[in-house]
């Protein structure tokens, strides 16, 4: 039976951001149809609408061929559509039956007033996890189950609805390898009853395992769509990645100096396995990645913040065992927090104090803080970052562009010489974006050596001597300046391998 | 930039300064003024009204640091506990034949340990609010006091001792002054050093402020510890004006501790607030339980008029805000 | 301490070992680093010394005596346009054949390339002296006539010296930078020359501080895409890193540090 949901010219818009724009979409029944596309690129917004969270501006859609309008999750629900979504969302507290038959629990027929079948309510439990081959008891707390049980509880939740549309949002991207077969014998199982499963990811490797067809999202626009069988993963990478930008980024090449930073061996609590990586002066190293790959994860382990570590970390060709934020510092290594985060300013703090916070020393006197100097100190990396602002604004009232600049400003303050940037020109305009680049650029010539973690990969070409590419805790490929490309960095970021080539 | 106007302030504005929530509280400071001195013949009376102050202001020794804790969006509900634990420890010690002095001293240690265990737990326990685990050690405190002195009472303490909370020097209680100097090293303390900009900073924003190297523990647990020494200090002179010591001493006095605090105008989200509201807070209930009382007006009304100033203070605080909130515009749209 | 002797204290440290801190000359003269910054600043303009990220050091190309001849047309060169020489100098590579246009702004790069292994290839006869005493630096003044009351060779014999070269990177200083008007020098005859080297060279940079931006000069070099790199300061209008970015150009500005 061919077009059993059809969504046609949807547009979404987010405060004037065109997120989806005339999106057609198209499943057959008893499909199993992979969705992908880069960090957003839209994929997540569209299944929300068919989810009933979000409306769309514009567009209709139809299942079995009728027009229906799902202005609410439970809407969604009566017309057999579930969603997993990307985080997990279980009562820790409660048992495994009580969280999969959470507000429809099955209640007694013998008796007229709403009482729980809690026996009955079990016994299907059982029937379901047994059925997956799932060793788990009912009555635990789903709590103390591990990640991926947790997310089993979640299918089996969605499935026990008799959903015929089960939704997947990224829900291998913290399972185990044999958790994702596991996963891909369910979908197979699910399959076979006639369900029909849409599934994101942006893992490629996935997409061949287990799908039929494939629709590929990039800047909200539908780019391609077909079965999966006539796509090999080149050509996916090339129609997700879009046109050639790289030409437009200042780079300055560099003398590169000695080595300043030396990552070995490192693990860290089963997110990063095995991190080797090297940093020289001058140097601007690009981490890539799509979310969830473990690139903040391997900068807050680099700062201090996440510990403990496995491995050791060198900096300056000391050797730690072990970082804290102040040794970090101490040692001219920097986190510069994307603004967009709780990890970055002080939005109610004025400008001057969200810079001097880094090196509160230099502006104090035996503990006695001088404001004068520290207006000076603020006004003059003001002027020098070309941030139009007052050093007694609130850092909230800034636009975003500025806002990146303060952020970087009162690292420089504390005088770093390896600074870690996040997402440093996400969301800003175009005008403070070549100011970044340029002051990365002066930075770098100073002897100071930057690594940029960035979504966007024709950034990443521009600006860097060389790409570290992370999947899944892993740092998959490195590449050389010379074989660096957006087509590259994607292809590896989405699980490629060379034997895919 | 020469241009640029460089100062460590914003420009002075009249209607700035005076719609700061201490004008308010200077206003309603005198209001009790007039009205009590109408109410009472014997209220306006400069002498008896500086004396009157040690009856309220054992308490005030720990808004001090309490402020600082408020400030960080924490509490600390075990301060009247710690009072009664140390209190009783000096009692019992001193009718052991330990000297006075060193069973004073014994009681600031024991109060300062008791802080920075508070600190110490909150820090290490983070899934945990501090109104839990500070809940838990006021009762553990309370209780350790119980056990010494069952329903006992410890007392006797020499004559020199009472000095600490009844003596006067040139007609100021012995009590003002060393409030007037904890509250200006507070002060200080609070509003010109890199400790308290730090404070701020973890008030309004505890991951920012870590991610800035900022060892935000090591700050908490300083605080707490602050908060249990200034309960040593309400404890000796506590003791001493009342001479004896019982378990059950200081009871209730968190609540009014908190109570200045959030009247002074300190927002319990963390992050906004001064110092000089919470010690304005002081005088404005301490004078209104003394007003009130010379006229005789039961305590319980009392309870409710100070409950009220208070949904005042927390109600104010948010319509402030919130008028704040549209007027501030972005300053790229204003240019 | 006034600030002259603390200058001059300054001095005598940089000659005495080459570079200085910030930190430590704030620590040594117990002031505000950004009162050293300042003073690092002034005599920056003196020409005394180049500023560097933490501090700065000397300035040897002052220090070969620089005779009377270029005194008289020696403008004050800015920070600004010593930063930009700084980027281009960047740019450079070992064995290129560059092109620097006449100006201050040019001067400054070729103040920057002197240890390099390259031939420059200029119509100025002051960046041809400048480069005069340099082993590694093989220079061509192209001939012409001298433009009157400047450095500059123009005509016929400049635009014949041009014929048979080929150039890899040409820096072209600019009088004028306009959405509409393009890019602009102040006399026709420049352009002449300036447009055979455009022809002739395989990249086309423009060099050109802040102040450039928004204005027009007398004559047309081409239009605002004819270069696919420029660099200028941070002053920039935020329209034309706009403009740059969307068209492919890459844009290097200068920020300075300490």
């Amino acid at each position: 039976m061919a077009g059993y949901l059809e969504m046609r010219n949807i547009t979404k818009k987010f405060s004037g951001n065109v997120v989806l724009d005339n999106v057609n979409f198209s499943v057959d029944k008893g499909q199993v149809h992979a969705l992908i596309g880069e960090n957003g690129s839209g994929k997540t917004t569209l299944m929300n609408i068919l989810a009933g969270l979000y409306t769309p501006d514009k567009g209709e859609i139809f299942i079995n061929g009728e027009k229906v309008t799902i202005d609410s999750p439970i809407k969604a629900q009566n017309l057999g559509i579930s969603m997993i979504h990307q985080e997990l969302r279980v009562f820790p507290d409660l048992t495994v039956a009580e969280n999969i038959f959470i507000k429809r629990e099955p209640l007694k027929k013998a008796v007229p007033l709403p009482v729980i079948d809690w026996v009955e309510a079990y016994r299907e439990t059982e029937r379901y996890l047994k059925c997956f081959n799932l060793n788990i008891n009912p009555r635990v707390p789903v709590g103390y189950l591990s990640y991926g049980q947790q997310r089993f509880v979640e299918i089996i939740k969605a499935i026990s609805c008799k959903a015929d549309l089960l939704i997947m949002d990224e829900t291998t991207s913290a399972l185990t390898e044999k958790e994702i077969q596991m996963l891909f014998e369910t979908i197979r199982e699910i399959k076979k009853l006639g369900v029909t499963v849409i599934y994101i990811t942006h893992r490629l490797g996935e997409v061949k395992q287990i799908a039929d067809a494939v629709t590929v999202l990039r800047d909200g626009k539908v780019v391609c769509s077909s079965n999966a069988d006539k796509m090999n993963m080149n050509e996916i990478v090339q129609v997700m990645a879009g046109r050639k930008i790289e030409d437009r980024y200042p780079k300055i090449k560099v003398k590169m100096g000695g080595e300043v930073l030396r990552v070995q061996n490192l693990n860290y609590e089963g997110i990063l396995h095995n991190i080797n990586l090297d940093l020289r002066k001058g140097e601007i190293l690009g981490i890539a990645g799509l979310s969830g790959a473990g690139r903040k994860t391997l900068a807050k382990v680099l700062f201090g913040i996440n510990t403990p570590f496995d491995g050791t970390i060198t900096i300056n060709g000391k050797k730690f065992n072990s970082i804290t934020t102040r040794t970090a510092m101490n040692n001219g290594l920097c986190y510069v927090a994307g603004t967009g985060t709780e990890e970055s300013l002080i939005k109610q703090l004025s400008v001057a104090r969200n810079i001097t916070i880094t090196n509160l020393k230099r502006v104090s006197r035996a503990g006695l803080l001088m404001p004068a100097m520290e207006a000076e100190f603020a006004a003059d990396y003001l002027e020098r970052l070309e941030i139009s602002a007052e050093h007694d604004d609130i850092a909230d009232t800034l636009s975003g562009g500025k806002q990146k600049k303060v952020a970087l400003a009162k690292w420089l303050f504390n005088n770093a010489r390896i600074l870690i940037m996040d997402e440093p020109t996400a969301g800003i305009d175009i005008g403070s974006k070549v100011d970044i680049y340029n002051i990365i650029n002066e930075l770098v010539l100073s002897g100071a050596s930057v690594i940029m973690i960035s979504s966007d990969f024709a950034e990443l070409s521009g600006m860097c001597d060389r790409v570290a590419v992370m999947y899944n805790g892993e740092i998959i490929k490195i590449l050389n300046k010379d074989e660096i490309s957006s087509e590259k960095i994607l292809f590896y970021a989405a699980g490629g391998s060379e034997r895919d080539l | 930039m020469d241009e640029r106007k460089i100062t460590g302030h914003r420009e002075f504005s009249l209607k700035r300064f005076f719609f700061q929530w201490e004008w308010m509280l200077v206003l309603i400071f005198i209001i009790i003024n007039i009205i009590n001195s109408f109410l009472s013949p014997y209220y306006l009376n400069l002498r008896q009204l500086i004396s009157t102050t040690a009856t309220f202001l054992d308490k005030a020794f720990v808004v001090l640091p309490m402020t600082f804790v408020i400030l960080l969006g924490d509490i600390d509900i075990s301060v009247a506990s710690t009072i009664a634990l140390s209190s009783v420890i000096m009692g019992v010690l001193y009718n052991l034949g330990v000297p006075m002095a060193a069973a004073a001293l014994i009681c600031l240690v024991v109060s300062t340990l008791c802080g920075f265990f508070n600190g110490y737990l909150i820090t290490r326990f983070k899934e945990l609010s501090s109104v839990i685990i500070t809940l838990s050690t006021s009762i553990i405190y309370r209780g350790i006091a119980y056990i010494i002195l069952e329903d006992q009472a410890a007392g006797n303490f020499p004559s020199w001792f009472s000095f600490l909370g009844w003596g006067e020097l040139g007609g100021i209680p012995l009590m003002l002054i060393a409030f007037a100097v904890f509250a200006v090293a507070f002060a200080i303390l609070l509003h010109k050093t890199t400790f308290g900009r730090r404070v701020y900073a973890i008030g309004n924003n505890a991951t920012a402020s870590r991610f800035s190297g900022i060892q935000v523990d090591k700050i908490k647990i300083i605080i707490f510890t602050m908060v249990g020494f200034m309960c040593g200090v309400t404890s000796l002179f506590l003791t001493s004006r009342m001479g004896s010591t019982r378990p059950n001493v200081a009871l209730g006095y968190e609540l009014d501790i908190i109570a200045m605090v959030v009247l002074g105008g300190v927002s319990t989200a963390g992050g906004k607030g001064r110092i000089g509201g919470a010690i304005l807070a002081v005088f404005v209930i301490g004078f209104l339980r003394y007003g009130l009382g010379l006229i005789n007006v039961p305590s319980q009304l009392l309870l409710i008029i100070i409950g009220a100033l208070l949904v005042t203070a927390v109600l104010i605080s948010k319509i402030r805000m919130n008028v704040k909130k549209v007027r501030t515009v972005p300053s790229d749209i204003k240019q | 301490m006034f600030a002259i002797e603390r200058q001059s204290r300054i001095k005598e440290i940089l000659l005495k070992e080459k570079r200085v801190d910030v930190i430590e000359l704030s620590k040594m003269f117990s002031v505000t680093e950004v009162t050293i910054r300042r003073d690092l600043d002034k005599l920056a303009r003196e020409g005394f010394l180049i500023k560097t990220y933490g501090g700065a050091v000397l300035n040897k190309k002052q220090f070969p005596d620089l005779t009377d001849t270029d005194k008289s047309s020696q403008e004050e060169v800015s920070t600004e346009k010593q930063m930009i020489g700084k980027i281009a100098s960047n740019m450079i590579e070992e064995g290129d054949a560059i092109f620097l246009s006449p100006g201050t702004t040019c001067m400054e790069i070729a103040r920057n390339i002197k240890q390099k292994r390259l031939t420059v290839v200029t119509n100025d006869i002051l960046i041809g002296y400048e480069l005069r005493d340099y082993p590694g630096v093989k220079v061509i003044v192209t001939g012409g006539d001298l433009m009157h009351s400047t450095s500059a060779l123009i005509g016929g014999f400049a635009l014949r010296a041009l014929q048979d070269i080929y150039i890899s990177k040409a820096f072209i200083g600019v009088k004028g930078i306009h959405f509409n008007s393009g890019y602009t020098v102040d006399r026709h005859e420049e352009v002449m020359i300036l447009g055979e080297v455009i022809k002739k060279s395989r990249e086309v940079i423009i060099a050109a501080d802040y102040t450039k931006f928004n204005r027009t000069a007398f004559a047309r070099l081409g239009d605002l895409r004819i270069a696919k790199k420029v660099i200028s300061n941070k002053q920039v209008p935020s329209e034309y890193k706009q403009f740059y970015f969307e068209n492919n150009i890459k844009l290097y500005t200068t920020f300075e540090f300490e």
